[in-house]
């Protein structure tokens, strides 16, 4: 498990200690997770949420929204109605 | 022990109580506080609480007979810190949220409003609810009323403490592999896991949404149940949430005729001695007053921890994908995009939860999707269908609800793969979005909970309340915990 | 065996739909301050849940029927991951590998053949943030994020890489705009961000080559789709010509360079981690439900042009300019069957009706004159009973002052009524006349003495004359005298 290169895909910055720790911990777990392999799943779909009748489709009409200021309020920075983030190459 | 106030009797009781004129939605709400601010320092149940009454909705500070009789009119009720409120923060006990605002409130917290019910305050989680012990929590454990060296359990383990504890009646859990179920045996409580899609998600901070459920937490099955039926039912604006109506079951006031089925692949090594004690004479209260012992199989049950946690672990990177500090939540001010969200979520999440984003990475990046995610899906199904048959033969499952009673402080965080194996008489229910109900069995030789569970099929809850609450009779009085409902 | 360089051209087209609100929230799509248009889902707050917008599917199905391509019976929504600032949940709602519809084709001219560009697949989903980098006023080292934009629905048309050069792209996604005019889906203007492209361009040497592909990203105008097709599969031929090889890559137009350029390796990531959408369950779409689709679909803009053709001798220009609009076509259909002439049903559309319309700012031709009584009029002025300039009398000032055309027109018909002319005649003589009447009418000292005049110039005038006509030609007279006194 390369847990370097999951941990990029993921956007996590691990110190190496880390990157060590969690190896360790869970190759530990996927050796464990190994076991599936001797599942006999021919003919067997994946399962779905138990929503069997389908998923129901909302109205096209306007429902509730946020206020602006309440939403940037939280924002890391803000400015002039948007938030702001680091310039984006 | 000696019942000390309003608090301790049923919210049945306690309605009661206000529409006759004893107790005001004043009384039961101080009695929380004062309990809270004399005891959680020991326990750490709460990571907020209502600062005074006076925080109270006027109506209920006022103490007047209310004109509608609402279901749960003045009670207090205590809230995992994963479900959104919006005027006390949600943290979910991460650093990642600390002081977070929710804009906007759980549907089922608007539901219990409607109801009446007074949220008295946010209990400590496991981070992002994953844990089962609520030691992964950023604010800190929360320790077990009948054992302060022991954990509550988790996720859910601040709500099932601060029931267990006399803070507060009635509580709000949310249970992914057992999150409500196993704190509640720990901690010697009720907790239910509804039927998948039958309480509104909405609200609900997910961590694996296609196994997340809120559910009730209580000392009875009676007022577990009046809780539940406060909370249940559709809401559009959940696409998972289910449009059918309630299955009315007639009461059952006797077991005679209920088929009770035993798990052929549960043996007794796979349990310790205390709760294999427990667990068979719960069986023979129920046998000897009328149910029917029938053995069932679950074939695929060893294998259920391995689909779970593949699931739930890919669900759960997925949807924490979504903090990264730059419209809310924690956020570190560091130079480059890049480097300010990569920095962001390894100083705001806690390592389990980053443990669990890699692992839920692994399983669904390029050339191991197949091997991992697709099969432990298939699974899911193959357990899902072994539920569906034992249907044909039984009409409700009883399992123990964990393998132990609770542990140690301290004793199971270096050892993700042994947390997760305890969880394996919970998770199949998760897996097949089936009802559960965890009803105490008594206290082990050390004086520890053992909790009892009953499986029912899809929207059997009522069936699970009245076996529960027969059960409740047939077990007799659970020693509380020492200092419940004491002041100093 | 053909030694020609064998391109091959395949388009991504990303359509905005006309929908109210957004695809899984029902935030408003047409909001223009920034961030004014956004709530818990479209800005992927935790506990936030999607829920799909029924008029996105329609649309959806809409299209697939109008192109000819099968709707599945089952599709799912699926999340695609990738952490950018402009995807705030860390994910897209799409469909992945169980798309809304498949197959089908749109027809385009080939070297003056007709050709059918085949379609993979098309299915729905969400729309990301914009982004700011390049504006004056935003602080350095910044870039800015608008939500409004995030969640609002789009349809994607996938095509099969049957296009050869880019003007046939282009004649492509054209004749798709026409088409998505046609049946309301959207507006699809490129310069408002309605229309984009990604391109993927590959040219074969040899029979037995593989050829490399280029995709090219986030085109935004039909000329860029052109002109950057162009340059790649000149910059390949002469990569080939020089002996050196081509690589895979993915690039972007720079118009200011008029040349592509490699996107950098870490926007191109991807592993995407596909999941089945766990929040939304499965999308059914029922046969009963494609076929009310389908009956509902208006003849289509190619269909109305052979037809017009062909039923009604014209040419193929002039049927071209009368295929704008579903409206249009049933307007000289109507017309025609009147008994009208259809070249001049169609000289009128197309010179004064549309005129009027401009002025009017009608959203229909018929809201200015209905066909029938247009044809009425047509019919008139053939027999010699009206002449062209009356038409235009009658029309505009039935128009303007909201008389019953047909009442007009029965005046002339007796010839009764004074033409236009003859009451500006009256009405300048008027003026000249009265000039203290205007100066106090100009001044508003005395409004009302316009009916003075009014009533002058009725008696001055022979036959029965609608005093509103006479007034509303003193007020015109009036401005300008206005003017003139102004301007002096």
């Amino acid at each position: 498990m390369d847990v370097q290169r999951l941990a990029e895909l993921a956007s996590l910055d691990l110190t190496p200690e880390e990157v060590e720790q969690y190896r360790t911990q869970l190759q530990h777990v996927v050796d464990y997770m190994q076991q599936i392999d001797s599942v006999d799943l021919s003919g067997v779909a994946m399962m779905d949420t138990c929503m069997q009748e389908g998923v129901r489709l909302r109205e096209d009409i306007p429902g509730r929204q946020l206020d602006r200021e309440d939403a940037l309020s939280a924002a890391r920075e803000s400015h002039r109605g948007y938030f702001v983030v680091p310039r984006i190459i | 022990m000696v019942i000390q106030s309003y608090l301790d009797v049923s919210a049945k009781d306690q309605l009661s109580g206000f529409f006759n004129e004893k107790i005001s939605g004043y009384d039961l709400v101080s009695e929380s506080l004062r309990r809270i601010s004399a005891h959680d320092m020991n326990i750490h149940a709460f990571l907020h609480a209502l600062n005074d009454v006076s925080q109270m909705d006027e109506t209920v500070i006022s103490g007047t007979q209310p004109s509608i009789r609402t279901p749960l009119y003045g009670i207090p009720v205590a809230v995992k810190d994963t479900i959104c409120t919006s005027d006390m923060p949600t943290t979910c006990g991460s650093r990642m949220l600390k002081g977070y605002q929710s804009p906007f409130e759980a549907e089922v917290i608007t539901r219990l409003k409607n109801a009446g019910a007074v949220i008295l305050g946010k209990t400590n989680t496991d981070e992002f609810g994953m844990g089962s012990t609520t030691e992964f929590s950023y604010f800190g454990p929360t320790c077990n009323p009948y054992d302060n060296n022991k954990v509550a359990g988790g996720s859910s383990g601040g709500s099932a403490a601060a029931v267990a504890s006399g803070m507060v009646g009635l509580a709000l859990g949310s249970d992914t592999g057992g999150s409500i179920r196993q704190p509640a045996a720990f901690c010697g409580i009720v907790g239910l896991k509804p039927t998948y899609g039958r309480v509104s998600r909405r609200g609900l901070i997910a961590f694996a949404s296609s196994l997340d459920q809120i559910g009730p937490m209580a000392r009875t099955v009676d007022d577990c149940r009046i809780l539940f039926r406060a909370m249940v039912g559709y809401d559009p604006l959940d696409s998972t949430s289910f449009a059918m109506p309630a299955i009315h079951v007639h009461r059952l006031a006797e077991l005679t005729g209920l088929r009770l089925g035993i798990v052929r692949e549960l043996s007794d090594s796979d349990m310790d001695s205390d709760v294999a004690m427990i667990y068979k004479r719960s069986i023979d209260h129920l046998s000897n007053n009328g149910a029917q012992i029938v053995e069932v199989s679950l074939p695929h049950l060893s294998s259920a921890i391995a689909a779970y946690y593949l699931v739930a672990c890919a669900e759960a990177a997925s949807n924490l994908s979504r903090f990264d500090g730059l419209r809310f939540g924690y956020h570190s001010m560091e130079g480059s995009l890049g480097t300010s969200v990569s920095t962001t979520r390894s100083i705001g999440f806690g390592a389990e939860v980053k443990r669990r984003i890699i692992l839920g990475t692994f399983a669904l990046s390029e050339g191991y999707r197949n091997a991992y995610y697709i099969r432990a899906k298939k699974i899911q199904r193959l357990i899902a269908r072994d539920f569906a048959e034992t249907w044909k033969s039984c009409d409700m499952i009883m399992t123990p609800t964990t393998p132990t009673t609770a542990f140690s402080l301290g004793s199971m965080i270096d050892d993700p793969l042994e947390l997760y194996r305890s969880d394996r008489f919970t998770v199949p229910a998760n897996l097949a979005g089936i009802p559960a109900l965890s009803v105490p069995g008594g206290l082990s030789s050390k004086g520890m909970p053992v909790g009892i569970q009953f499986m029912a099929p899809h929207l059997w809850e009522e069936l699970l309340f009245d076996v529960g609450k027969i059960f409740e009779k047939l077990r007799g009085p659970l020693p509380l915990p020492s200092g419940f409902g004491e002041l100093s | 065996m053909s030694d020609d360089p064998m391109v091959a051209i395949g388009l991504e087209v990303h359509i905005q739909v006309n929908t109210r609100t957004k695809a899984f929230c029902g935030c408003p799509v047409d909001a223009f301050e920034p961030n004014t248009a956004i709530c818990p889902t479209c800005l992927g707050q935790p506990g936030a849940l999607p829920a799909p917008n029924r008029e996105m599917i329609s649309g959806a199905v809409k299209l697939a029927r109008a192109l000819n391509s099968e709707t599945n019976h089952i599709s799912r929504f699926a999340r695609k991951h990738y952490l950018y600032p402009d995807l705030p949940k860390g994910y897209q709602i799409t469909q992945f590998d169980e798309p809304l519809a498949f197959g089908g084709g749109l027809t385009i001219l080939s070297a003056g053949e007709k050709n059918t560009i085949r379609l993979r697949r098309i299915h729905v989903e969400e729309d990301a943030a914009k982004l700011i980098h390049d504006e004056p006023w935003i602080r350095e080292g910044r870039s800015y994020v608008d939500f409004n934009r995030c969640g609002i629905p789009l349809i994607e048309v996938v095509t099969e890489p049957d296009l050869r050069t880019g003007e046939e792209a282009v004649q492509f996604v054209r004749r798709l705009q026409i088409l998505l005019r046609w049946l309301d889906i959207s507006d699809a203007l490129p310069e408002k961000g309605q229309l984009r492209f990604d391109a993927n361009v590959s040219v074969r040497f040899h029979n037995d080559e593989d050829p490399v592909i280029t995709e090219i990203k986030n085109l935004n105008s039909f000329s860029s789709l052109r002109k950057s097709l162009e340059f790649e599969i000149r910059r390949k031929i002469k990569r080939y010509e020089s002996g050196s090889t081509d690589t895979a890559e993915t690039v972007l137009w720079d118009e200011s360079r008029r040349e592509t350029r490699t996107m950098r390796s870490k926007e191109t990531l991807s592993d995407y981690r596909y999941i089945p959408d766990p929040d939304l369950p499965v999308l059914r779409i029922h046969d009963h439900e494609v076929r009310e689709v389908e009956d509902s679909l208006p003849e289509l803009p190619w269909q109305a042009r052979e037809r017009l053709v062909k039923e009604y001798g014209i040419s193929v220009e002039h049927a071209d300019r009368m295929v704008k609009s579903p409206e249009t076509v049933s307007y000289l259909d109507t017309a025609v069957n009147h008994g009208a002439n259809v070249h001049e049903v169609i000289r009128w559309m197309t010179g004064e009706l549309r005129h009027l319309q401009k002025q009017a700012n009608a959203a229909y031709l018929s809201d200015i004159v209905p066909p029938e009584t247009l044809a009425d009029l047509l019919i008139a002025e053939q027999e010699e009973r009206l002449t062209g300039a009356t038409i235009v009398d009658i029309i505009y000032t039935a128009f303007v002052n909201d008389v019953s055309i047909d009442e007009m027109k029965a005046g002339y018909d007796n010839g009764e009524c004074s033409s236009q002319e003859d009451i500006r005649d009256a009405v300048d003589s008027a003026i000249r006349e009265y000039t203290s009447v205007v100066d106090a009418i100009t001044s508003g000292d005395k409004p009302g003495g316009i009916d003075f005049l009014i009533g002058h110039v009725l008696k001055k005038l022979s036959g029965t004359i609608d005093p509103k006509r006479v007034r509303s030609e003193i007020l015109a007279r009036l401005e300008t005298v206005d003017k003139d006194s102004t301007d002096s």
